[in-house]
Parts: structure tokens; sequence; C-alpha cells
């Protein structure tokens, strides 16, 4: 029995310091949230919350077990994150306090790098926009995404542009930057500066 | 009730003053003063969330004054690319909020949680509000601290207040059927005073504007938002069923207060029919266009006519 306990607070104790050691997890530490993910208790409340679940390889409590097991490549290549709909269902419901919508920006952050999927293709022409006029313009971005991943994807999208037109919802004409578009693409290249890039 | 009366903003003012430092001189009438931050979507694809917004709080004695020279607040596309960068862009819109020095509005969903975001971050003491700091320095932008940042639907319900909203009233809904649907970003991650699950802010609005607010179980139950881009199917099988429980609950529109939920649910209404074999035909309004219209301002400047699933039949006979 005493010897029993020992052992299991032993085992424990090991198996915490690895956790806390896992070269992955210490990765995410420097993303919001990164932090407190070895508190998860696997109670897969994330999991039964997300409207999205069933539609990733991996499950968001399985991903989290994933992380802390420091499985960085099948993480990163799994597809759970680029379903995150950030409803942040998961994150108010969470007994542990785990912010898991900022966990899954992370893991999209990181991925974002080496990722040539479609999602990545977006946030990535996104936030080109972004930088390009300092506002995103629905035409122009989509258009742009377009080019970026299938160009006969336009073709597709025509008829709901059209209607989006005749709506005054979109316009043809050119996008124009605000004012402060240069304080906005010199945003960019500080914080690329800061993060040790350029 | 006259219509002087109606815009009357002593009333708001004296029920809860918002204006940060204002000395109101005996006799002048203070107004709820807020910077507004419109967001991209609301210059595109929701001006009439736009128009309508402003123009109702104006009547209700809002002022809204845009953020000069605003820029994107990233959404949903910074976070996911760049983190400081995801507070930089929003905290330059808090800097210049900062600096005109009035709370600051802001009416989607989408940009009230990624302004909120960074305000948070810039509200601590971590090391993440010393990097954001230091990257505005570059182009010359301080923040101080944490700015005041309240959802449209919220000064709706609180600083104008049921009470005065229901006097103001002058075309009254009376038996419109309508489900509300907030969407996630309203209430989660609880950044609005409201309950993250439950929701009531849109409810009370649409019943002090006299409308059949009917129970509506999937209000906070997610469109999908920007998903429809990169994961579309699904994300039109998450609105066939806030649609199917809207049209179950006898819903003739549906409210809504984000321009994504607006777009998902409206513009793609007939994708969503063609491939679920469904008839839906239900209008998807911003609450603010309703509660103008009952106002009564018209039904043009309220901009009905721009969604894609016409709301005019069910409100011819309010005109």
């Amino acid at each position: 029995m005493w010897m029993g306990q020992t052992e299991t607070t032993v085992l424990k104790l090991v198996r915490q310091e690895t956790l806390d050691a896992t070269p992955f997890l210490e990765e995410l530490r420097a993303y919001p949230s990164g932090h407190n993910i070895k508190n998860c208790i696997q109670c897969g409340v994330c999991t039964a919350s997300c409207p999205l679940s069933s539609e990733m390889t991996e499950t968001p409590r399985k991903i989290i077990e994933m992380i802390k097991a420091g499985m960085r490549d099948q993480v990163l290549s799994s597809d759970t994150m680029w379903f995150c709909a950030s409803c942040y269902y998961c994150t108010v419901r969470c007994p542990q306090g785990i912010n898991l919508a900022e966990v899954m920006y992370g893991l999209r952050t990181i991925a974002t790098k080496t990722a040539r999927n479609l999602s990545a293709a977006f946030y990535q022409t996104f936030a080109d926009t972004v930088r390009r006029y300092g506002r995103m313009h629905e035409s122009d971005l989509m258009v742009r995404f377009a080019l970026r991943t299938s160009p006969l994807s336009l073709l597709k999208m025509g008829p709901l542009g059209l209607r989006m037109l005749a709506k005054g919802k979109m316009s043809l004409g050119l996008p124009s930057a605000i004012r402060g578009a240069k304080e906005i693409a010199k945003l960019y290249d500080k914080v690329a500066e800061m993060e040790g890039g350029v | 009730m006259t219509s002087s009366k109606k815009v009357s903003p002593v009333t708001t003012a004296a029920e809860k003053p918002r204006r940060r430092g204002a000395s109101t001189a005996e006799g002048v009438p203070p107004v709820v003063a807020y910077s507004f931050f419109p967001g991209c979507s609301l210059h595109s694809t929701a001006r009439e969330y736009h128009d309508s917004v402003v123009f109702s709080l104006a009547a209700l004695g809002v002022d809204l004054q845009e953020v000069d020279d605003w820029n994107c607040c990233g959404a949903t596309a910074l976070s996911s690319t760049g983190t400081l960068l995801s507070y930089v862009l929003p905290a330059r819109v808090l800097a210049l909020a900062q600096e005109a020095g009035r709370p600051l509005a802001v009416a989607c969903n989408s940009c009230f949680v990624t302004l909120n975001r960074a305000n948070a971050v810039l509200d601590g003491q971590s090391e993440w509000r010393e990097r954001v700091e230091n990257a505005l320095r570059a182009i010359g932008r301080t923040v101080q601290g944490a700015t005041e940042i309240r959802h449209t639907l919220s000064i709706l319900r609180e600083d104008v207040g049921l009470k005065r909203l229901r006097q103001a009233v002058q075309r009254p809904l009376y038996g419109l059927r309508v489900a509300p649907y907030y969407g996630c970003q309203f209430s989660r991650p609880r950044y609005a005073d409201a309950n993250p699950e439950l929701p009531v802010e849109m409810d009370e609005v649409l019943e002090a504007i006299g409308a059949d607010v009917v129970r509506y179980d999937r209000k906070t139950k997610c469109c999908g938002g920007a998903l429809m881009t990169t994961k579309e199917d699904v994300v039109l099988q998450l609105n066939e069923q806030l649609l199917r429980e809207a049209q179950a609950q006898g819903a003739e529109l549906i409210a809504v207060c984000c321009p994504m939920c607006q777009m998902n649910l409206d513009a793609y209404q007939g994708k969503i029919n063609n491939r679920f074999g469904t008839r839906y035909n239900t209008p998807i309004v911003y609450y603010s266009q309703l509660v103008g219209f009952a106002l009564g301002l018209s039904e043009e400047s309220m901009g009905f006519s721009r969604g894609f699933v016409p709301a005019t039949r069910h409100l011819r006979r309010y005109a």
C-alpha cells in the first residue's frame, strides 16, 4: 500500500516533469494561453462544445493531449486549427481556464510559416491586403485569394459576386488606401523586425 | 408624444452619463458621446448596418464620431498569422480613440472581440504590452492602458435604456415574429456584460420596439464566420440548422448583430436551399434596422432593400 502510493506519486512527478519539458509545449508558451495547456484534465468539454469537432481529423481534446505528448509534426499537419471558427464555446466552458481558441490561433501562426493549404493562403492574403491598404477590401481579397489558390474558382464566385455588386455590397472600383497606410506598413515591418525576421 | 421629445438627450445623460470629464454647464444638454469604429464590413457589405446604427442611435441621443483614418482590426486573419501584429493593429485604433478622448463604440462582433483582445493586453502588465507599446512608438503613437469599448447593442440596451427606447417608438412592430440571433462574439469570450451562452440584450431591445420575440435556442450557436470562404460545405450546414430552427419557431425574420452572420445567413440562403432542398425565405436584418424603422425612420434609409432575401413584405403592414 505504502509502496504503491509512493510509486504513483513518483510516476506522476516524472510524468509531469516530462510534460513540462516537452519542447513543443515550451514553444507554445510564447503564444497566448500556451502556459496553461498542461492543466488540461481531458474532460472533453471542448470537443463536446465545438460546432466543428465532427469535421476535424483530431478533436480539440485530442489535439491538446498530442501537444502535451510533444507530437509537434502531427499537430501542425492536422486540420483541427483550420476548422476553428473562433466561436469561443470551448474557451468559456473549459473548467481549467484554457483559452483553446487562442491556442488554435497559436497553432495556425506556427503552421502558417510552412503550411500550404487553402486556409493558410486565405489568412495570409487577408494580412497582405491589410498591409497594402490599411483596410480589408472584399473584392480585392477574393480576387487575390483566387489567383493565389485556384484562378478557376473565380468563375465559381462569379454569380454571388455579381449579386453582391447589384446590392451595392461590393464595388469594382480600385480600393483606396487609408491616409495612414504608411503607418500600417511600418507596423508590419517593425513587428517583423522585433520577431527577428526581415 | 412629440417627435422633439423623442430625441431629447437630457433624459439619457441623466440616467447614465458616459462622457468622460465633460463639464456640462447648467442647461446645456449633455450628449452620450462615443468614438465609433465601423470596421471594414460596415463600409462595404454591411453598409445598412452602418447607416441604421448611426441614424437610430443619433435619434436616441447617442453621438457616434467615426475614428479618423481607422485601420482594419485584422479580424481572425492576423491572429492566425502573427500574434504580435494581431495586437498591434487594433492597438493603433485604440490609440486613435484615446486621442479623440471618447470611449469606443463598435458594431461588428468580430471587431468587438479583436479590439477587446488587444485592449486586455494593454490593460495588463505582460511582456506583450511592452512589445505592443514598443511597436506603436515606431509610428509615433502611444496608448495608455485600457480603453472603454462598448458594443452598440449594449449602448442601446444600457445607455439609452429600454424605457427611453420604448417611449421613442413611433411604429411599434406588434406581431412581427423575430428570432434574435447573436452569433458568437457578442457574448463570448465575455467582453460584453452579457451571459456567454444565453444573452438577452437583443431580445429586450426587440421587445421594447414591440416585436414578438420568438424563443430561439440557437441564438448563440456558430454560423461559421469567415470559414465560409475556406470550409464552405460544413458552414452551409451550420447555417441551415440556424434557419431551420428559426422557421420551426415561426420566425418571420432573423435579427442579427454581426456582419458575418448576416452575410452567411442571407447571401448564402439560396445556396443552402439548393444544397439541402429547402425553401427558406427568411430575411436577415440587423437589430438596428428594426429599431430605426420602429423609431419612424424610413425603410429606405434603414437599407432594407440591401438584403438578398427581401424584408419588405413583412414591414408593409407597419408602414
